[in-house]
Formats: structure tokens, C-alpha cells, sequence
């Protein structure tokens, strides 16, 4: 495991966010708006600054991925992957790789995909009728997509956190272990011992341990998320996908799971969708922007918030556009 | 576009006047019309109740006008009857010398006296009970003459009379021509008269006087009964046949000797009686002793038994009550009895007489004792003056009153809105108002020891084309059935209904569900009278025809679906992933056909092995032993079993086992699982059945028994249907509102469908599917038209699937167009119908509470 990635200067992920952010402000004053990139688009001259342009009227161009994320080892691996919805095409020709051990981030403004592509990863998107897809995903090597996979086995080696905390209205205790019992497993020690331990993994057990049997829905909105968390990770999955798990949760909350997402770095391989710039740039060792339903740029998130090599993710990152 | 060009209205910061107008007649529209419903359901609630009400006033009783007491011709000996007519206009008394006499009730004043017998006079007399029905005479020459003394009604017009009579205001009335005349309250004029006609003459028996006699007729003929003075015991039948083209009636008469002559070691019996059908006779001593003659072969009797009808004292009084088959005995100690004939050795016994009811024992000797033509009311009077009125079937006292001097004859006109009373000088009336005796709570919901019932029972008769029936008003009967018809539809209905919601809402596609969930809605537009008549007509004649598959399709259509899940297990993966469409739904659809054709060749099978080759006659009881049909019962409680078994004993073993296998590899086990675990579950049922045959059990006589043509098992069926679309579109509604994340965090987690559905989707969704139920359950207890047509209406408690019922809405729907408007009847029906009502809203309230309870479970999310 790669704990100590180059660009990473670990410990504090605030203070690394803070760095972040006022490295943004600065350079805001000095790099020209986004008005003037897309009307300088307009006047005809063609450089990068018109990507967007360019996307919106479905013009193909290479994204632009960073050299330091392709040479980690690959838990998911996205390759030309399209999706349609009916006959809206969401996804367009995705192709990247999800680090192993690593947290990646998904950015992008609303509406461009980054939800779908990670409820690709496991196949939740099967659920929608009108879903259509083209390409490949491969977890650890085996193929997503294929012919004869079986989804249960598949979503049985992913964990997923969603949006919106959605604890099961049961105990707490069997909301946890939710997993191993489809699994059918009954002995007591084998339960309680991936209870406590997936619960101290969510950095929930203190707060719950004496009050295992109560209903999960008296938890509040931040200790069930963390929950949900709890839950996915008592699967022992190889990949954990996190979409959005801060926007219903309030500040302190949500530094809780920040932290907690620090934390489980190493140990899974974490694929976060966030809305939250700094969010990602707090946790996440890569980041990939997106942008209608294609990816612009994907690289470690230090170099992509602090040099991106695209005007358009810098407008993105810095908050000017999006 | 600039800021400056887009145009934009300054928003009136004011509501308008016709929103706030809007707005309150909304809300006024939206209260009156909430109140409006609940008032609505208030008011047919009161309706109810006040219809029903009377049942629980008690009878009152108040003196006559002035005339009561009023001095009438002074007899020594009590009159042999007296008779009153419907309106209370005239009375006559037979003089126990043979004068018959007319009173004016209006003026009390005696308008004729007339000797039918001439100068003869009868020693013995017997009379009908009901209106215009003949009666007996004995005499000293030991003949017998046959009468019939009624009062017969014409309608007269104002020109046939005198002007005092057409000045008649409407209930006043004047005599006229022998008779009364009276104007009715619409008017017309009608006149009443005393008809005494003198009919045949008998010779029976000896020349000896004739000390009892009494008489019946039943459709079997005219049957007398005479008892002389030496003894001589005989029962006579007269046929009477009329010729249709001469007009002339011939009569045949036969008799049979009971005793020849008396024995001189004992005394005569006091009374001999004979029941309304001429099938038993009685005789009575004074000291309670009864022979019971079985008459029912009338040229070979029997003497059925002896008893005494007496604790102690002496035999003071006996008579019939309406109907001529119960026995109203009393002492000298006031005491009072009913005992009626009953086969309370079983159904295949000889009737014998059972003591049925011990009425309120009065404070001396009865004197009299009068039943009213018209129901079971019996007038006894009793030596202090005391009188009281009793309802024989339920014993209850209706009302009592003092009498200055003893009455020793009663009578009760035919409209029971008096009591009249003669003692040896005078006649005495009182206005009684006895209204509904006969349904009492006790009545309606208690079992009754009705006439001829070996046993108190709850039973439903409530009407007869015979006046002289006794009303069975037992709503237990109609209760139960409306209990047993919800089951068994429930039970056929309810499974189906979620099992159904379930596919649909977790399984289907979004597409698919929204067509299938409208077609299934279509089936609640079918009126249930065209599903009741279906099944009447159609389904039970031809279950009856094929009941041996029919029987079987419970086993084998589940076997065959299970047969093909396994099959579908067999396929390899990437056909099974392939086909997980279209082609699975086909599978499944394909698999109920082979179900069915299984159940048509295995049915007959079946019939042989297990029920000795005919079902009906195994039912009947008539054939086969009990192990075929514990056998068939056990077999789903066996596959639980089974499916348990081998879930705990198997399951954790294999679970280590198997974790390396291929999926072909573990199909195959299932496959070899399921079929060991059929021959498993075989044997544990042929075990268990024989084990409880041994132990001698027998399902004949609990849920399995005789088979009718329509009974609970179509009803289930048909109405099954009837609740099939109302509990499937609930409950899919509620399984759909469950929140698709969480769904999707159970899907995610790596559950199946299935265990998403049992785990997460279900419990969050048991509030509404229970609503569901409890919605389909109200449809199901209201629902009139399946079961009227369907169920046999037969009002019978009895749990056998292969046997009908009767059902409260449905008697209702029989019942209340030929009820007489303020009946007992009537008001019972009502009775019932509120009965309905308070089960539907039990029900109704139960499953909001339910629903509340395990709303607020999930409320939190």
C-alpha cells in the first residue's frame, strides 16, 4: 500500500484543504474569466479554453490524464465505457482507472455523470429499465459487464454509501451485519465480531456500543451515515463507492465522515462522488473532473487543483464556472 | 438579454379578493363535506338503532276500558272455550251445557245464544289453537261430531245498510244482522259474524260416554282421539278426498285401539292429547305419569315411553302451545313446564319427550293455561287471580297482572293486543302490548333448546309459510358463516393478492408493472354478481364433476412450479442470465398448465390410493379409512416441516461444503435436495397420518365432511377473486412507496431480490399491505352477492370446506324484501345488519390501529 503518495502531504487534511483554497483565490484574480474564454471560442480562434464548447456540441477529444495515476495498480478499470438512458446518451467513451488503496473523487458540475458512472461500477443502474450500455468495467480484472456474471456475487465484493443515509429499519446491530446475514450466516460470534468491528471501522462504536439493539432510525442524520458505512464495509468489499455520503449532512457531520474517509484510505479502495471541491481536494488522492457525461481531466488531486494542466478544470476548481 | 429589457410586472404584494374567496369556500366545501360523511355514517348507524330498538322494550300491560269487568250469565262450571275475534268486536263462549253465546265486546250486551248440539251437550271437547280450525266433540252416546265455529268477515257497502251504521266514524262499531259492523281505518264497512257449522258425526269405540277426546289435522288426514268411559282407548284417521269433477268429498275413516279397556286396577288418565301431525299420542294421570304413544305407523303403535312429567303435587293443567308438538304441563303448585318430543339419542333415535324449559312457578294451582293462536305465547292463569303471559321457546315472563277473582278461561285474539279473561261471573281485558318477545339478545345470540332439538342450539329459521312455526332468530348461524366465508377466502384470496404485489412491485419491470397492475385492477370491475353466478353455476358443477384433480391441482401445481425452479437452476449460467427475461416469465406461465394436466392424470390416482376410489362417498364417511384424508391434509404441514428440516440440519453443512462448488454443481444438489426432500416429506405425512389414524383420528366431521355442490371452497374461490384486486392494488401501492434507497442499499449490499423483498422492502411496507388485508377482509364480510348465489344459503354452524353457508348480507338480501315491515323478523334482520356494521368497523378500526402502530415504526425515515 501506498500510504504516502508524492504529493500528498499527509496529517492534516485540513491544513492541506486550507493550502488548497487560498492557492485558488489567488489565482483567481490573475487568470482571465470564463465569459471571455467562451467568447474568444465565438471569435473563431480554437484553443483548449473552448472545450466546453466543444463537448456540448459532441466534438471528440482525449482527456487529459495525469501520468502519475495510470501507473498504480487498478482495482476498477473504466474502458470506453458509454451509457444511454432510453436514448439520452450520459455517459461518453469513459476511460480510467481506479487506484487500489487509494481515495479517488469524482467532480463535476450536476448533470454530468459522475453519479452514473459510479453506479455503473456496481451495476445499480441495471434497477433503471431504459438503460442501455457500451464498453467495459472490470473489477480486479473480471469483467462487469460480461455474459454470465452474476450481479448478486459482483455487488457482494462492492460497498456502496448513498446520498442520502438510508439505515434499514432495523437494529442497529442488524443493520450492520445486513450482509453477512443474506449471506446466511448465523453464528453469534462470527456477527458480533463483524459488528463491533465494522462499527469501530465507521468510528461509530463508541457512540453506539451500548445501544446495539435499538432502532437505527434514532440515530441521527451523520451517525447513520456513518452507519451506511459501517454496513458496507462489514462486506469486506474490494472497492467502496461513496456517492455524495456529505450533501444531507450538516458540517460537524460531515467532517466526521471526512475523517473517516482519511481514515479508511489504505485500507479500501474508495471511489467518492462529491460536490464538494474542497471536499475532494481534503480527501481524496486523485481527482477526475467530468463534465457532460465525459471525463476532462484526471490526475493526483494536488497537481489537479494546483496545476491543472486545463484552463476549464481550473474555472471548474476554483469555482467560476460550474 | 440585458437586465433592463426583460419586462417585469411589480408583484401585487396584495391577495387577490377571489383567492381569499377561493380559498375559504374551499375550506368551508371540504369541512361541510367531511362532516357530511361522517354524519352520513352516523346517520345509517342510527337508523339502525332505531329500527332495532323495540327488541329491547319490555311488553306492557294496562286494564281495559270500563267494560272490563263487566258481570257476563253466571256459570257453575268453567266454559269448554272461548274465541275472540281479530278486531275484538265479538266473543263467543261454549257453555260448558252446549249453549254457545255471543257477546258484543263494545257494549258487553249477549246478542244470540245458540245450541249447535240441540238439546245434547257435549262431555268432552278439543279445539284448534289457530284460527278457523275445527274442533271435537264427545258425547254421552260415545259419538263423536266434528265442528267448526269461526267468525267469518264481509265487506259491505253503504247502500246495503241503515243510515245509524253508515254514520260509523272509522273504529266504532254498531250491531247489525247477528253481527258486528265496523268501519275500518280506510273506510270501508265490514261486518262480522259467528259461523257455527256442525260437520260430520263418528262413531268411535263403545257406546260409553266420551270423557277426553282430542284431534289434529295434518296433511296425513283428520286424526281423533277418544277416551271413554270404560276405558276404551282409540285413535281414528279420516281421509278426506274430494272429488274434483263431482266436488263431493268421500272420507275414509280407519282407527286403531290403544287399550281396550281400562284396567280396573287403575284410575283413567285425566287428558289424552295428540300432536298437530297425528303422530304421537299422549296420555296423562293426574299424579304426572305420561304414556307416550308413537303413532307414526298408524296401524301398528308403539308405546315409546312412560314418565312422569311431575316433581310432586298434582297434575293441574296440560295443553299444547302453538303448533300442537310442545307441552305446557302445570300442578296445583303453580309450577310450569314445556317438554316437546326430541331424538336426543341421535339422529337415527325414536323421538322422546325432553324437558325443555321450567317457567317462573306462580304462587297456587293453575287454572288455566291458553296459547295464542299466533306464536309461542302462553296465557296461564292461576288460582290467586295471578295471570301471566310466558314466551315458551326463550321461558321469559312477559307480563304479569293481578285479577281480583280467578279466570278460568283465557283467551288471546288473534292479533295478541289483549288477554281476555273469564271468571265464573265475569269477563275481564287487558290491553297488552307484548312486542318482540321472541328476539331477545338471549335469543339472538345464545343457544335455544327450540322445539324438537335434542340439545340447545344456535339456529336461523325465521320464517315458515305455517303461523304455527316456532321462529328461530339465532344470529350466531349467519355470523359464523359470514366468519367461515371470509376465511376461506382469505385464504385463497390473501396469499395470492401479496404474493402477487410483491412480484409485481419488486420483480417486474417498470413497463410491464403499470400494464399489469391496470389489468388486474380490470378484474375489481367485474360486478360480483356475474362472479357469483359463474361460480354458482358454472365452477361448482364442474369442480364436483373433476373434485379428484381438483384436489390433487393443491398438490401438484406448487410441485410443479417448485419442479421447474429447480429445473431453471439446471441451466447454465450464461443461458439462465440470458433468459432472464421474457423467457422466464414464459417458464413460469408454463409451469401452471403442467401443473394442471399433472393434477388431471394424478387426480384419479389419487382417488384410488388414498380415497378408496370414490371422493364423494370417502367424504360422506360411507367408505375408505381416515389415513387418505389426513394424509392429503398433512401433506403441506409435512413440506414445512421438511423445508425446516432440512434448512437447519443441511444448510449449516453444506454451507462449508458447497462454498467451493460451481453453480452447476450446486443446482444439482438442490435438485437431488428437493427431490429427497419430497420423499422425505411422503413419508413424514404417511407416518404422521398413519400415527393419527391409529390414535383414531378422523378429518370426516371437522373441515372435511359430506360434500355439497356449492360451499365454502367455491365461495373462496369466486370471491377470492372478488378480493384479489382490492387487497393486490394496496398492497402494491404500499410496497411501491417504499423508498427506493433502500432498496437500493439491500440491492447493493448484495441481497437478492427476494431477500430485499422479505428483508427490507416487506417490513417497511406491513403497515399497508396489513390495511390491504384488512380492506379485502371488510370486502370479503360485506360481500352479498358471491355468497348468495354461491354458498347454498344453508344457515348451518359447521367448518367443512365441502359444505355451505349463509352469511349475514346475504340473508338480508333474502330475507328483508318478504319481512313484514316492524316484524320481529324485520327488526332482526336489522339486528343483523347491525351486526355486519359493527364487524366491518371492528375491522376497519383494527387495521388503522394496526396500520398507526406500524407506521410509526418506520416514521422515522
Amino acid at each position: 500500500m501506498e500510504r504516502d503518495h508524492a504529493l500528498t502531504p499527509k496529517r492534516s487534511s485540513d491544513a492541506r484543504g486550507v493550502a488548497l483554497a487560498s492557492a485558488m483565490t489567488e489565482r483567481t484574480e490573475s487568470r482571465t474569466p470564463l465569459i471571455a474564454t467562451l467568447e474568444r471560442a465565438e471569435t473563431g480562434r480554437t484553443r483548449p479554453g473552448g472545450l466546453f464548447e466543444c463537448i456540448a456540441e459532441g466534438r471528440v477529444f482525449e482527456p487529459v490524464i495525469h501520468d502519475e495515476v495510470a501507473t498504480d495498480e487498478a482495482v476498477v478499470e473504466v474502458d470506453g465505457f458509454d451509457l444511454w438512458y432510453g436514448d439520452t446518451q450520459a455517459l461518453h467513451d469513459i476511460s480510467l482507472s481506479v487506484p487500489k488503496g487509494k481515495v479517488t473523487a469524482l467532480i463535476g458540475p450536476s448533470g454530468c455523470g459522475k453519479s452514473t458512472l459510479l453506479r455503473s461500477v456496481n451495476r445499480m443502474n441495471d434497477l433503471i429499465d431504459s438503460v442501455r450500455i457500451d464498453g467495459q468495467i472490470r473489477l480486479s480484472g473480471d469483467s462487469i459487464y460480461g455474459r454470465g456474471v452474476d450481479v448478486i456475487e459482483l455487488r457482494k465484493r462492492i460497498g456502496m454509501v448513498f446520498q442520502k443515509p438510508n439505515p434499514f429499519p432495523m437494529s442497529i446491530y442488524e443493520n450492520v451485519v445486513y450482509s453477512l446475514r443474506i449471506d446466511g450466516v448465523r453464528d453469534r460470534f462470527t456477527l458480533d465480531e463483524a459488528c463491533e468491528s465494522s462499527l469501530r471501522g465507521a468510528g461509530l462504536w463508541d457512540e453506539v456500543k451500548d445501544r446495539l439493539q435499538n432502532s437505527a432510525l434514532a440515530l441521527s442524520g451523520g451517525q447513520q451515515q456513518r452507519l451506511c458505512i459501517a454496513r458496507a464495509i462489514a462486506a469486506e468489499p474490494e472497492v467502496l463507492l461513496l456517492d455524495e455520503p456529505c450533501s444531507a449532512l450538516d458540517p460537524i457531520a460531515t467532517g466526521k465522515i471526512e475523517d473517516l474517509i482519511d481514515d479508511l484510505e489504505g485500507l479500501y479502495s474508495v471511489l467518492i462522488v462529491t460536490h464538494n471541491m474542497q471536499q475532494a481536494s481534503r480527501v481524496s488522492d486523485n481527482t477526475a473532473f467530468m463534465y457532460l457525461g465525459r471525463l476532462v481531466e484526471y490526475g493526483p488531486t494536488e497537481s489537479l487543483f494546483l496545476s491543472p494542466r486545463l484552463k476549464e478544470t481550473e474555472d471548474y476548481v476554483t469555482g467560476r464556472f460550474g | 438579454m440585458s437586465p433592463e429589457t426583460t419586462p417585469r410586472a411589480r408583484r401585487n404584494r396584495k391577495t387577490r379578493r377571489a383567492a381569499i374567496l377561493g380559498e375559504r369556500f374551499a375550506s368551508a366545501a371540504i369541512t361541510a363535506g367531511g362532516i357530511g360523511t361522517i354524519l352520513a355514517v352516523c346517520l345509517i348507524f342510527f337508523f339502525l338503532a332505531w329500527v332495532v330498538h323495540p327488541i329491547f322494550l319490555s311488553p306492557t300491560v294496562q286494564a281495559g276500558d270500563e267494560l272490563s269487568g263487566a258481570a257476563v250469565a253466571e256459570v257453575d262450571r268453567a266454559p269448554w272455550s272461548m274465541g275472540v275475534d281479530e278486531d275484538r268486536l265479538l266473543a263467543w263462549t261454549l257453555q260448558h251445557d252446549g249453549a254457545l253465546e255471543l257477546v258484543d265486546l263494545a257494549t258487553g250486551l249477549r246478542l244470540s245464544v245458540q245450541r249447535p248440539f240441540g238439546d245434547e251437550s257435549p262431555t268432552a271437547a278439543s279445539f284448534g289453537i289457530g284460527t278457523g280450525e275445527r274442533a271435537a266433540f264427545g258425547f254421552a252416546d260415545g259419538s263423536v261430531r266434528v265442528a267448526r265455529i269461526e267468525f267469518l268477515a264481509d265487506f259491505l257497502k253503504d247502500d246495503e245498510v241503515s243510515e245509524d251504521v253508515i254514520g260509523l266514524e272509522v273504529g266504532a262499531s254498531a250491531v247489525h244482522e247477528g253481527g258486528v259492523v265496523g268501519r275500518t281505518p280506510t273506510g270501508q264497512l265490514r261486518l262480522t259474524t259467528l259461523s257455527v257449522e256442525v260437520l260430520e258425526r263418528y262413531e268411535l269405540g263403545t257406546d260409553a260416554p266420551v270423557v277426553d277426546i282430542d284431534h289434529a289435522e295434518s296433511p296425513a288426514g283428520f286424526f281423533l282421539t277418544t277416551l271413554q268411559e270404560d276405558g276404551k282407548f282409540v285413535v281414528a284417521r279420516v281421509r278426506e278426498r274430494r272429488n274434483l269433477m263431482t266436488g263431493k268429498t268421500t272420507r275414509s275413516l280407519v282407527q286403531t285401539v290403544l287399550r281396550e279397556s281400562a284396567d280396573p286396577l287403575l284410575e283413567a288418565p285425566r287428558e289424552i292429547l295428540m300432536d298437530g301431525l297425528g303422530q304421537s299420542v299422549y296420555a296423562v294421570w293426574k299424579d304426572g305419569r305420561l304414556e307416550h304413544w308413537d303413532m307414526r305407523v298408524f296401524d301398528a303403535p308403539v308405546l315409546r315411553e312412560e314418565l312422569s312429567l311431575l316433581e310432586e303435587g298434582e297434575l293441574a293443567r296440560v295443553r299444547f302451545v302453538t303448533g300442537k308438538k310442545t307441552l305446557a304441563v302445570a300442578d296445583d303448585r303453580g309450577n310450569l313446564w314445556t317438554w316437546f318430543p326430541a331424538r336426543v339419542g341421535g339422529e337415527d333415535s325414536d323421538p322422546t319427550l325432553r324437558l325443555a324449559r321450567r317457567f317462573e312457578p306462580g304462587d297456587s294451582a293453575v287454572v288455566a293455561l291458553q296459547p295464542s293462536p299466533r306464536s309461542r305465547t302462553l296465557a296461564v292463569s292461576y288460582a290467586s287471580g295471578l295471570t301471566r303471559l310466558f314466551q315458551t321457546t326463550l321461558g321469559d315472563k312477559l307480563v304479569e297482572l293481578e285479577c281480583e277473582e280467578v279466570l278460568t278461561t283465557l283467551v288471546i285474539p288473534p292479533k295478541e293486543d289483549a288477554l281476555l279473561g273469564r271468571s265464573s261471573q265475569r269477563l275481564w281485558t287487558w290491553e297488552i302490548e307484548k312486542r318482540y318477545p321472541e328476539a331477545t339478545l338471549t335469543a339472538l345470540f345464545r343457544p335455544i333448546p327450540y322445539e324438537g332439538f335434542a340439545e340447545p342450539e344456535h339456529f336461523w329459521a325465521s320464517s315458515s309459510a305455517s303461523d304455527d312455526f316456532e321462529p328461530q332468530l339465532g344470529l350466531m348461524p349467519l355470523v359464523f358463516g359470514t366468519i367461515k366465508a371470509t376465511v376461506y377466502s382469505m385464504i385463497f384470496g390473501a396469499p395470492l393478492a401479496i404474493l402477487a404485489a410483491i412480484y409485481t412491485s419488486e420483480f417486474l419491470s417498470k413497463r410491464l408493472r403499470a400494464s399489469v397492475k391496470s389489468t388486474v385492477e380490470l378484474m375489481a370491475s367485474l360486478p360480483s354478481v356475474v362472479l357469483g353466478f359463474i361460480a354458482a353455476l358454472v365452477l361448482a358443477p364442474l369442480v364436483q364433476d373433476i373434485l379428484p384433480a381438483f384436489l390433487s391441482a393443491f398438490l401438484t401445481v406448487p410441485f410443479a412450479i417448485l419442479t421447474g425452479a429447480y429445473l431453471w437452476q439446471m441451466l447454465p449460467d450464461h443461458l439462465a442470465i440470458r433468459w432472464a427475461g421474457w423467457q422466464r416469465f414464459l417458464a413460469i406461465f408454463l409451469t401452471l398448465p403442467l401443473g394442471v394436466g399433472a393434477a388431471v392424470v394424478v387426480g384419479p390416482l389419487f382417488e384410488s390410493l388414498l380415497f378408496a376410489g370414490e371422493v364423494e362417498g370417502w367424504l360422506d364417511g360411507r367408505i375408505g379409512s381416515a389415513f387418505g384424508g389426513t394424509f392429503f391434509l398433512l401433506v403441506p404441514a409435512a413440506a414445512l416441516v421438511t423445508v425446516l428440516l432440512m434448512g437447519s440440519v443441511l444448510g449449516p453443512r453444506m454451507r462449508e461444503r458447497s462454498a467451493t462448488w460451481t453453480r452447476a454443481q450446486v443446482a444439482r444438489f438442490e435438485s437431488l435436495k428437493f427431490v429427497g426432500g419430497t420423499l422425505v416429506l411422503i413419508a413424514v405425512a404417511a407416518v404422521l397420518a398413519f400415527l393419527l389414524q391409529a390414535a383414531g383420528f378422523d378429518p370426516r366431521g371437522g373441515v372435511l365432511d359430506t360434500y355439497v355442490q356449492r360451499n365454502a371452497l367455491i365461495v373462496g374461490f369466486a370471491m377470492g377473486f372478488a378480493i384479489v384486486p382490492i387487497i393486490y392494488t394496496l398492497a402494491e401501492d404500499a410496497l411501491s412507496e417504499v423508498p427506493s434507497q433502500l432498496r437500493e442499499g439491500s440491492l447493493a449490499a448484495g441481497a437478492t431480490t427476494w431477500q430485499t423483498a422479505v428483508r427490507i422492502v416487506i417490513p417497511f411496507a406491513m403497515s399497508g399491505i396489513f390495511s390491504a388485508l384488512m380492506i379485502g377482509l371488510g370486502r370479503a364480510v360485506g360481500e352479498t352477492m358471491i355468497v348468495l348465489m354461491a354458498a347454498g344459503n344453508t344457515a348451518i354452524m359447521d367448518w367443512n370446506v365441502f359444505n355451505g353457508f349463509r352469511t349475514l348480507s346475504a340473508n338480508v338480501a333474502v330475507e328483508l324484501p318478504e319481512a313484514v315491515v316492524g316484524s320481529a323478523h324485520y327488526r332482526t334482520l336489522f339486528v343483523a345488519a347491525l351486526v355486519l356494521f359493527f364487524m366491518t368497523f371492528a375491522l376497519n378500526t383494527l387495521a388503522e390501529m394496526v396500520r398507526r402502530h406500524f407506521r410509526g415504526r418506520m416514521h422515522a425515515l
